[in-house]
Formats: structure tokens, C-alpha cells, sequence
């Protein structure tokens, strides 16, 4: 499937009506609350039983910016190691991350720098990441503050924000600071490269990140 | 358990209050399907509460998605103290009777396709969906078993017969594909079938990396 972009009337079945598609992945460790914040998002609920999610799953979700229909196709990877085969396959074509850690979990922090690598490694250059640190509903039982994320966010550029999947803080602003930067990564793409508009393969944007077919992002 | 199944069934009774006749039928095949893995799940989960089994072992129902994505309708875990990460899977997938196989098909017709249903058969368009679960099982590990379940066979209506390997790979490239007819002819080259606890026992009592294929009768 097309990672990206304006396939406005291409293709069979489901709503084809979008200017853009955007994929988009949540990693992190085990039991961070990754489908819990996608199920906020997607469909504002929650539910505290824990489930681990088998190999990977997704939802759907169509958001507006700037009389602009965007479809977010987001990823919910499983956190265990023995399905990072499988996981790692889907980072490919991936314009945006939510790195998340649980900030009751200081080994979920500490593999942070891990999974940015892994981004590093099985994604395109120009993919963005916010971090979340999630669960601050659970001030009681913290043990990673505000400043380290912030300090550890800045150090691999990265956004952040601390959130709750359970009391419903930061979820929507997360996703909707991603798409703003993806918008801006692609409008700066398409000032510094005309190549892309007439979709021929670049350097910047590859064949995993299909370019744009459209003569300027306006999202 | 995921509430995958559930979902799955409120989508298909959804269906059938606006269908037409021949829909109906369809749909009452594919309900009588889902009857029966429901009935399934729910005596696996009375079953591992009466002889205590929650906290070494369990099931998870797949997502719509999912089972389009990995192939699988749900998956046994056999849990490692006190992680309760995996140490044995095996993913399941129900092939029915040729004629109620075609209800399951049309099942995935874009009618009664959600978006995301759609996207993921896009997805994952160029395998059949035994490969699909044998490509999952082969990037989790030789701890990750396929488990076909053939709801009835052609001289055998009423019982399930199963065929489990955690090498069904070995079949891809020495084979045109992999699909019903390949596992099928598992068959007619063994003489032994396993019982359900036979099986269990052989997966538990087997080297590390060492492959395994059974068939197994279930009564």
C-alpha cells in the first residue's frame, strides 16, 4: 500500500476521498499504553485490562487542517522483542512516530534511545517523532520526571509531551503536533526540492516515502 | 482476550438488517462460523479457569485486521514465569468446508469491508492467508507454531483435524504457494494423528530449534 499521500479517487473500496494519507507508527516497550492511546484517540475509550498486543494492528482516523482531509493510517506495534521482526517491517514508508515510554517505568525510558535507533535504522531520514511519556495520570508511582523527558527529547530532537491514554491528556495534541510537523517536513521538502512535485525519485524522498503529487502541501 | 471477535460479529449482524437475500444467507454462514469460534474460545476460557491456567497460559482473539495482516484467528500463548512474556505460540487458522470456506471469502467482499479491513488486504494482497500466518510464525521463531484447524474434512464432516509446524516455511520456494490444498496433503503421507494433549506435549518436550509437524484429530 501507498505510504503516503493525495490518492484522491484512486484505487477500490473504503473511502477514497482524502487529500492525504499519512502512516504512521506507535513504538516503545511492552505494556507503555500504546493501544490504549490509539484506542483514545481513535475512539475515545479505554479500558485498564491489559491485553498484549499479538505481532501489529492498526486504526484508521481522518483529521482536517486547512479545509484539507488528512487519513492517518496509524500502526500499534507490539512492544516484545520476539515480534520485532515483523514490527520493524512496517516502519518502511512510516512519516511520523509516537516513541513512547511509560513514566512509572524507568526501563521503558531507558530503551528510548533504542527505539530511536531502531527508527534510524528501518525508516527514511526525514520521518518525524514526538515522544510521549505516558501514564502521568500516575504521579504516585512516577519515577521518571517532566525534565528528563524534556532533557532526552531535546538531546534526540524530538518533541515531547507527557500523557494519559486513561485521563485523556495530551492524546489528540500529540497526534496533532505529528501531522504538523510531517505538513511542515513536506512543505520544506517541496521549497528546497522541485523535483518532488514532478515525482521523480530523489534523495530526500525515496521510494519509501512516495513523493507528492501535488505542487505544495497546504496541510 | 481482545474484544476482536466481538467486534467482528456486531459488524456482520450489522450487515444482515439491510441485505439482501442472498446476503442473508452469506451472512448467516458466516454468523454460524463465528458461532463456532466463539464456542471455542469460551470453553478455552472455562476450561483455563477451572484448572487455573490464566497466569501460564492464553488466547487472543484477533482483530478484523489483524486476521487479514497475520492470517491468524487467534493465538495460544504458553507463558514464561513471571514476565508472562510468550515462550510458546501457536497461531491458529480455522479453514472450513470448501462451501463454507466461500462464506468466509465473501466475508471480505468490499460490501461488508470496513476501511481498515480494506486497507489491510491491500496490504497484504500478493499472499494467500496461509502464507500470511506462516510468514508471521517464521519471523517470531521456531517457538511459533502454525496451526491449521480444518473444521470438517471430506470423509470426516463432524470432526477437526488439525495440522501444526513451526517449518511451514520450508515449503516456500519448493512450492507455487502456500494454501488449503498444500496443508491438506499433509494427510495423505501421515499415518499417526496426534491427540490435543499429544501435541501439547510434543511442542513442550521438543529441542530448541528443532522443527516439528504434527497431525492432529480432535475429538
Amino acid at each position: 500500500m501507498a505510504a503516503t499521500q493525495d490518492v484522491k479517487g484512486k484505487g477500490e473500496g473504503g473511502d477514497q476521498n482524502f487529500d492525504y494519507m499519512f502512516k504512521l507508527l506507535i513504538i516503545g516497550n511492552s505494556s507503555v499504553g500504546k493501544t490504549s492511546f490509539l484506542f483514545r484517540y481513535a475512539d475515545d475509550a479505554f479500558t485498564s485490562a491489559f491485553v498484549s498486543t499479538v505481532g501489529i494492528d492498526f486504526k484508521v482516523k481522518t483529521v482536517y487542517k486547512n479545509d484539507k482531509r488528512i487519513k492517518l493510517q496509524i500502526w500499534d506495534t507490539a512492544g516484545q522483542e520476539r515480534y520485532r521482526t515483523i514490527t520493524t517491517a512496517y516502519y518502511r514508508g512510516a512519516m511520523g512516530f509516537i516513541l513512547m515510554y511509560d513514566i512509572t517505568n524507568e526501563e521503558s525510558f531507558g530503551a528510548v534511545q533504542d527505539w530511536s535507533t531502531q527508527i534510524k535504522t528501518y525508516s527514511w531520514d526525514n520521518a518525524q517523532v514526538v515522544l510521549a511519556g505516558n501514564k502521568c495520570d500516575m504521579e504516585e508511582e512516577r519515577v521518571v520526571s517532566v525534565d528528563s523527558g524534556r532533557l532526552l527529547a531535546e538531546q534526540l530532537g524530538f518533541e515531547f509531551f507527557e500523557t494519559s491514554a486513561k485521563d485523556n491528556i495530551n492524546v489528540k495534541q500529540t497526534f496533532e503536533r505529528l501531522v504538523d510537523l510531517i505538513c511542515d517536513k513536506m512543505s520544506e521538502s517541496l521549497d528546497t526540492d522541485p523535483a518532488v512535485t514532478t515525482g521523480a525519485p530523489t534523495a530526500k524522498l525515496t521510494d519509501s516515502a512516495p513523493p507528492l503529487q501535488q505542487p505544495g502541501c497546504n496541510c | 482476550m481482545t474484544p476482536g471477535l466481538g467486534e467482528s460479529m456486531a459488524m456482520n449482524l450489522r450487515t444482515t438488517s439491510d441485505s439482501n437475500p442472498k446476503e442473508l444467507s452469506v451472512n448467516s454462514n458466516i454468523l454460524f462460523l463465528l458461532a463456532l469460534l466463539q464456542v471455542f474460545l469460551m470453553t478455552y476460557i472455562s476450561e483455563s479457569i477451572n484448572y487455573n491456567l490464566t497466569d501460564t497460559f492464553n488466547c487472543t482473539s484477533m482483530t478484523p485486521e489483524q486476521r487479514i495482516l497475520l492470517g491468524a484467528d487467534w493465538v495460544w500463548a504458553v507463558l514464561e514465569k513471571p514476565t508472562k512474556n510468550p515462550r510458546i505460540q501457536i497461531a491458529v487458522q480455522v479453514l472450513h468446508l470448501p462451501e463454507r470456506e466461500a462464506a468466509k471469502e465473501d466475508s471480505y467482499s468490499p460490501e461488508a469491508c470496513s476501511e481498515s479491513m480494506h486497507m489491510a488486504q491491500m496490504e497484504s494482497s500478493h499472499r494467500t492467508m496461509c502464507e500470511r500466518m506462516v510468514d508471521f510464525c517464521a519471523s517470531i521463531g521456531k517457538d511459533c507454531y502454525a496451526l491449521f484447524l480444518f473444521f470438517g474434512r471430506k470423509n470426516d464432516k463432524a470432526n477437526i483435524y488439525g495440522v501444526l509446524s513451526n517449518n511451514f516455511q520450508a515449503a516456500i520456494g519448493k512450492c507455487d504457494k502456500i494454501d488449503r490444498g498444500l496443508i491438506e496433503n499433509f494427510f495423505k503421507g501421515s499415518r499417526y494423528l496426534h491427540t490435543p494433549t499429544g501435541m501439547l506435549r510434543a511442542i513442550i518436550t521438543k529441542r530448541e530449534g528443532e522443527p516439528l509437524t504434527l497431525m492432529i484429530k480432535f475429538t
